[in-house]
């Protein structure tokens, strides 16, 4: 299965690089997340309560990161198991870039999955992975911009990603394609306002980027490790 | 005649497996299967499921390995690779759906809740999972057995091939794939076991088209005698081939009965029926025919391989697709020149089996559809070619490029009455005057098949499948009150026995069929047989039943005779009297004959007969009787969405004297069907790593009613000389016809485009592309 898209974080790319790099506010973010635990080696163990279906499992994974090019992006390495309902292995590349004020946050993943979860169908593998995708790209904005975007239902466009999943085994289907992002508008006109201020504040503070950068990069050597 | 079992059936109250009363104590089993299509396992852990309420067992593969031998679905004959199956896997699991370890509970959900809860670790191993792959070079080896992934393989040369081919001055070469699928029976398995510790003998209910296989086999993998265990088959739903294998859950039940000391049952539901119940036709037909300039066809060669997943099914083991694929091939044509390679290959997905006609229907999708081509390149019309290639009366009796011999036939008699029935050229005539653009494309296909039915013993041996009795027999019984009950040695799954038997029963017997009640499906009921698959039931089980009703018709006459004091040759048995040829008046009925015989009546039974009317006879039908149809399919084809809509069906088709020609008809329609869902839209499906994605009816497409158009069905009888009564089996033919006859007329209708169906199933974006690209 591939899920790949991109995401309007309105963030300096620094900020959002530091927080792709934060177990705290990844923990908040990964929907259904439980524990996350930073391994002497720099892995993630994670726990995760997922629900594909009528399927619904507590899957322990591990997460491993390589090709660290900050702020550049890095590729996450993956394997989660599900125990009877099966297990998933991916790898995914996360590439943060300046966009004006904000970031564009582009990501490509394959995973394989196996097991019940495999079994059930794809159609409900692809809508349930960009569900998942939503969420947590929501949550993530939020998180940088302290706002409370809402996740749109399975059947309404999202409002922040565009998402294109693709699964290797429905040969000659189209990818389902979301429609274009609009920033969110959940609270009306001064929600805009409160974005572009914070906007502005980071902003300012990007000027202040080789300060920044590094604070950046010190956090991220502490939490990666060698 | 309308059957006798449907009352029963229409209103409930039937008996399926899983309405067999559950004994006191009875546990339920899940099974936790394997995720991975290849794999070692690291540890099986019960973990929290050993709290897990109502769990009572627990065992992994290592627990049971003492006690449970190996199967061995091959035997040590050349061409074979012979592997095992384990039961349960102790160390390695080979395909997703493998048994890793069993969970016994009080109750099914409860087993299935703690099933959940057992931790597995396993150490991923690289998998084959497409017959492509199992024949690369280097790829990972299902079976140390069989490194080369080839379970089985054979190739025949008839001699002068080689010249005889290259003097035909047309040759055409071509591939035919036919996809995996799965039987997808309305029940799915399930069986009971219980023990008797006070007799050491056991009783195993399941849904089975084969109870003294079943019984067979589960005495040599649990060492018992076959006097300990006795296997029923209560009512099936639906078997179909897939019924006639023997699984791991029948012998594991049985095991765990005495282990446990409580009854043990196990019925599957949806997901694990496409998990592990058998799938099959995952084939590849390389085909190359050399034709005369008139069209007639010279000699054939052929490579086959079919896959036979990750283990081959017992008792039919790896050569069941690829061994018949070849044999049947010839099918009602003329040639003698034939060459073959064939191949059945290992891969790490679910267990082979047969499933209604096994091979053939992609035998003759690749035989019929090479028929087409050759007559569009030769300017011949499709029905012209055949009519130049078939057997003629004055042919018969032959033995086929195959080696299977057909005693008499009306082929082209067939052809002749489909062509008319379905006004074959009045179609062939507007077709050429439709607009090219019109938004249907219309296209008629024509398949000619021959079906293989009623196998006995010598081609059970001669194919290795020394599981397989071929015999078949029947014990009659007429009571002291004149009505009969027939005990036969098959299991029927809906094919309507309980009528068909008592028809051909009464026939000699001279007792009503309304008075004959035939038990089958049970060991300890029914004589030694074979069970109910490959079309044998009318020829072999009916050759079974005629015997016996002979000889006890024969009996009833004597002891009439001596009762009405006529030569028992004088007297004539019909509707529970038997008369005094040509003097009705004087009769005496059957009930006093069975009185008499069981020292019941007036007058003591005649000097020298023994007492009772029973008899126990046996059957072996010599080599195979081979039946033959014509279908002709009439299809639209979408040129926007690329859907077929089959409009109009015709089968014309010879199975020897009918005994009940509705059962026929109703047969004939139901195989049709099941060859119109792998025609169209059945397929099973792998993703690359080996996990099958298919597990749901959501994914796995078969038809509805919507899809099946009105069948209109014609007999021909040419009575067979081969078999007693004049029957032929017929069960299969619709399948067989009904895949060539749909694709052929899929191509017919995109010949303007330059497409021709070479895969099945058909996907309407193949043909919407074929239409784009293919403008001419």
């Amino acid at each position: 299965m591939e899920v790949s898209g991109t995401c309007e974080v309105p963030a300096p790319c620094a900020d959002v690089w530091a927080a792709l790099n934060d177990p705290d506010i990844l923990r908040q973010c990964i929907p259904g997340c439980e524990t996350m635990a930073v391994l002497p080696n720099g892995d993630w163990d994670v726990v995760a309560l997922t629900k594909v279906g009528p399927i619904k499992a507590r899957f322990n994974g591990r997460l491993s990161f390589s090709d660290i090019d900050p702020p550049n992006g890095y590729v996450i390495t993956g394997t989660g198991n599900g125990g009877v309902a099966g297990f998933a292995k991916g790898r995914a590349e996360v590439h943060p870039e300046d966009a004006g004020p904000g970031t564009r946050l582009s990501y490509s993943a394959q995973s394989k999955i196996g097991g019940r979860i495999a079994q059930i169908g794809s159609r409900l593998l692809e809508s349930t992975a960009r569900k998942l995708t939503d969420q947590f790209f929501a949550r993530f904005t939020d998180t940088l911009t302290g706002g409370e975007t809402q996740v749109a239902a399975d059947d309404e466009a999202p409002a922040v990603p565009v998402v294109t999943v693709t699964s290797a085994a429905r040969l000659g289907q189209a990818p389902a394609t979301v429609a274009e992002p609009s920033l969110p508008e959940a609270a009306g006109v001064p929600r805009l306002q409160l974005i572009l201020s914070v906007a502005i504040l980071f902003g300012v503070a990007a000027c202040l980027f080789g300060i920044g950068t590094c604070v950046a990069l010190i956090l991220l050597l502490l939490h990666v490790g060698p | 005649m309308l059957r006798k079992e449907d009352n029963r059936l229409l209103r409930g109250a039937a008996r399926y497996l899983d309405d067999v009363e559950e004994p006191p104590e009875t546990l339920h089993m899940a099974i936790v299967r394997s995720p991975h299509a290849h794999a070692r396992i690291i540890s099986v852990l019960a973990g929290e499921a050993f709290e897990a309420p109502g769990v009572v067992a627990i065992l992994r593969g290592d627990d049971l390995a003492g006690s449970l031998r190996p199967l061995r679905p091959d035997a040590p004959l050349p061409g074979f690779a012979v592997t095992e199956r384990p039961v349960v896997c102790t160390d390695r699991v080979r395909f997703v759906g493998d048994v890793v370890a069993l969970v016994l509970a009080t109750d099914p959900y409860l087993a299935e809740d703690a099933a959940g809860l057992i931790e597995v670790e396993y150490e991923p191993l690289p998998a084959t999972v497409s017959i492509e792959q199992a024949l690369t070079e280097g790829s990972p080896a299902v079976h140390a057995e069989a490194p080369d992934n080839v379970l089985f393989r054979n190739s025949v040369v008839t001699e002068g091939f080689d010249a005889a081919l290259a003097s035909a001055p047309h040759v055409f070469r071509e591939a035919f794939t036919s996809s995996c699928v799965a039987t997808v029976s309305l029940e799915p398995r399930g069986c009971l076991a219980c023990y008797d510790k006070g007799l050491d003998s056991f009783t195993l209910w399941t849904s089975t088209q084969v109870p003294h296989i079943v019984r067979n086999t589960i005495c040599e993998v649990l060492d018992l005698s076959d006097t300990q265990l006795r296997v029923i088959a209560p009512d099936v739903g639906g078997g179909f081939g897939m019924k006639a294998s023997v699984y791991p859950e029948e012998i594991i039940v049985t095991a765990l009965a005495r282990r446990l000391g409580r009854p043990v049952k196990w019925v599957g539901d949806r997901q694990d029926d496409f998990l592990s119940s058998s799938h099959a036709r995952d084939m590849r037909f390389i085909v190359e025919m050399g034709f005369q300039g008139d069209g007639t066809l010279v000699a054939v060669r052929l490579d086959v391989v079919a896959n036979a997943g990750a283990y081959p099914g017992i008792p039919f083991g790896s050569s069941i697709e690829a061994g018949g694929g070849p044999r049947t091939f010839p099918g009602p044509y003329r040639f003698r020149h034939y060459a073959f390679r064939t191949r059945a290959v290992a891969t790490n997905t679910g267990p082979s089996g047969p499933y209604r006609a096994v091979a053939a229907p992609t035998a003759f999708f690749a035989l019929e559809g090479m028929m087409d081509r050759a007559a569009h390149a030769l300017g011949l019309d499709p029905s012209d070619i055949r009519r130049r290639n078939l057997l003629q009366p004055e042919d018969f009796p032959c033995v086929n490029a195959g080696g299977i011999r057909y005693d008499v036939g009306n082929y082209a008699g067939l052809l002749e009455r489909a062509i008319e029935v379905s006004a074959y050229e009045a179609f062939r005539t507007d077709q050429h005057s439709t607009a090219p653009d019109a938004r249907k494309l219309r296209g008629i296909g024509i398949a000619c098949i021959t079906e293989q039915t009623g196998q006995g013993s010598s081609r059970y041996r001669a194919r290795g499948l020394l599981r397989i009795p071929g015999i078949e027999s029947a014990r009659l019984k007429v009571e002291p009150n004149g009505k009969a009950v027939l005990m036969v040695s098959q299991a029927t799954q809906g094919q309507g026995h309980l009528t068909t038997f008592a028809q051909l029963a009464a026939e000699d017997l001279g007792i009503r069929p309304e008075d004959i009640t035939v038990v089958e499906g049970d060991t300890a009921l029914t004589p030694f047989g074979t069970g109910t698959f490959a079309s044998r039931s009318v020829v072999a089980g009916g050759g079974a039943v005629i015997t016996a009703s002979r000889v006890v018709a024969a009996k009833m006459r004597r002891i009439a005779g001596e009762l009405l004091e006529v030569g028992a040759e004088d007297i004539v048995l019909r509707d529970g009297y038997a008369e005094v040829a040509g003097v009705p008046p004087m009769r005496v009925s059957i009930e006093e004959i069975a009185r008499t015989a069981y020292s019941m009546g007036t007058r003591p039974v005649p000097q020298g007969e023994s007492f009772g009317l029973e008899t126990t006879e046996y059957y072996d039908q010599p080599a195979t009787s081979v039946s033959s149809a014509v279908h002709v399919a009439q299809v639209a084809v979408d040129r926007v969405t690329g859907q077929v809509e089959v409009e109009r069906y015709w089968v014309v088709h010879d199975c020897g004297r009918l005994v009940n020609p509705l059962i026929v008809d109703g047969q004939t329609h139901g195989a049709v069907v099941q060859g119109l869902g792998p025609a169209l839209m059945e397929q099973v499906i792998y993703d690359e790593t080996g996990q099958l994605l298919t597990t749901t009816l959501l994914d796995y497409v078969l038809p509805t009613a919507m899809d099946v158009p009105d069948i209109q069905v014609d007999h021909i009888e040419t009575p067979a000389t081969d078999t007693l009564g004049g029957v032929r089996g017929m069960a299969e033919s619709g399948t067989i016809g009904a895949i060539p006859a749909l694709a052929n007329a899929v191509s017919d209708a995109l010949r303007p485009y330059g497409h021709a169906v070479n895969r099945i199933p058909i996907r309407a974006e193949e043909l919407v592309q074929a239409i784009r690209t293919g403008r001419s």
